[in-house]
């Protein structure tokens, strides 16, 4: 028995799994896994969904035959689930940062690029940049709006879900959320650099009070240099030095 | 007295739960209630107004752009931002889109079943063609 899901929230639990998830959203694949219903389950990560995808995972999977072997299955039954890739019969997932050529030609030829905008686009598999919205009318990035990411699925870890991958959508600068703690990537480079200059002094003075910096290293009485010309010598340390030294 | 349940109300956007107490075949009172918790307002915490914006737009699929506005003009409001008559214009006519989209959506997907009967309607089509 093969499950067809289509919407992304039934990948993952989408915007109702992420953080904080008061409402214990699940995806399809995770809640048979709790359950222990062992189904393989086709994951379509589309938070809305073009008819030519729908179709090219139907044709994938009726008349290739190669459902399991597909890019966007994930079977709960085999634990090493395939990455994505780009199926030879149908190609439903493909790498949108190559296809702004096809997408937005003016623009490319412009140079314009909504990545430092916070594009996911580069990172996100989706058909949006090929088969387009609205009868092949447009898609987000070539209205010049920075794609959001909405198609992120991850089939090694099925509760990523979008929102939780990548808000805020307006920034290359993310959160990290570890349970229910917001932090930012700057304020762990900071903590981090605050703990070891932290150490660095505790050792500084630990050293200090264990007497193990008390008149510095060994101080040799010559010079080596000097022992070897002595007719160049510049002569002894003074001696206060040699007082210090042993 | 009898109570009747009907859950969920099916062919609506989200979920209905609705509750009647029937006498004598008449309905004397009911309830109405959508059960569905989803906790968008807990998920939009602590997140950009621009992210909410479009979070907020997967409430719904039959009015996603409306929710997207609303969540951009309370931003607004919250900011004290003005918009140029320009921008004011182009949501308006965004928002008219969508209003198409909408009810050929709701209609097609959620109410025409109300209307049409497709078996019925195929039974028909085969008798006249005998």
């Amino acid at each position: 028995m093969q499950l067809l899901l289509l919407v992304l929230c039934a990948v993952n639990g989408g915007w109702m799994g992420a953080n904080p998830n008061s409402a214990g959203a699940l995806g399809v694949q995770q809640y048979l896994k709790k359950q222990g219903i062992d189904t393989p389950v086709i994951n379509i990560p589309a938070a809305l969904l073009t008819p030519e995808w729908l179709e090219a995972v139907l044709v994938d999977a009726i008349l290739v035959g190669k459902l399991l072997s597909s890019p966007l299955t994930t079977s709960p039954r085999s634990s090493s689930t395939k990455p994505f890739t780009i199926t030879a019969s149908v190609v439903v997932t493909s790498r949108m940062a190559n296809l702004f050529t096809h997408s937005a030609p003016k623009e490319e030829a412009k140079g314009y690029c909504l990545y430092p905008m916070g594009c996911r686009g580069p990172q996100t598999k989706a058909n949006c940049g090929v088969v387009r919205w609205n009868h092949r009318r447009s898609w987000c990035v070539a209205s010049g709006g920075p794609c959001i990411g909405c198609c992120t699925a991850n089939p090694n870890d099925p509760g990523e879900n979008w929102v939780e991958t990548n808000t805020p959508f307006r920034a290359r600068f993310r959160d990290l959320r570890i349970g229910g703690l917001v932090v930012q990537p700057e304020a762990i480079a900071w903590t981090l650099t605050g703990v070891v200059a932290a150490a660095l002094v505790i050792h500084g003075f630990g050293m200090k009070k264990m007497g193990r910096t008390d008149g510095g290293a060994d101080f040799e009485p010559i010079r080596e240099w000097d022992k070897k010309h002595p007719s160049e010598s510049i002569g002894q340390y003074d001696e206060e030095v040699l007082k210090g030294g042993k | 007295m009898a109570r009747s349940v009907i859950d969920p109300v099916t062919r609506i956007e989200g979920h209905l739960r609705v509750e009647m107490e029937v006498e004598n075949g008449v309905v004397s009172d009911a309830w109405v209630s959508g059960g569905c918790f989803r906790g968008m307002e807990l998920v939009v915490k602590d997140r950009t107004p621009e992210d909410a914006a479009h979070i907020v737009q997967r409430i719904c699929g039959v009015c996603p752009v409306s929710h997207s506005h609303a969540a951009t003009i309370a931003a607004e409001k919250a900011y004290g931002i003005t918009i140029s008559n320009n921008a004011r214009i182009i949501r308006n006519l965004i928002e008219g889109a969508q209003f198409l989209h909408s009810h050929i959506l709701w209609f097609y997907t959620l109410a025409a079943l109300d209307y049409v009967n497709p078996p019925e309607r195929s039974e028909g089509k085969r008798r006249q063609r005998l």
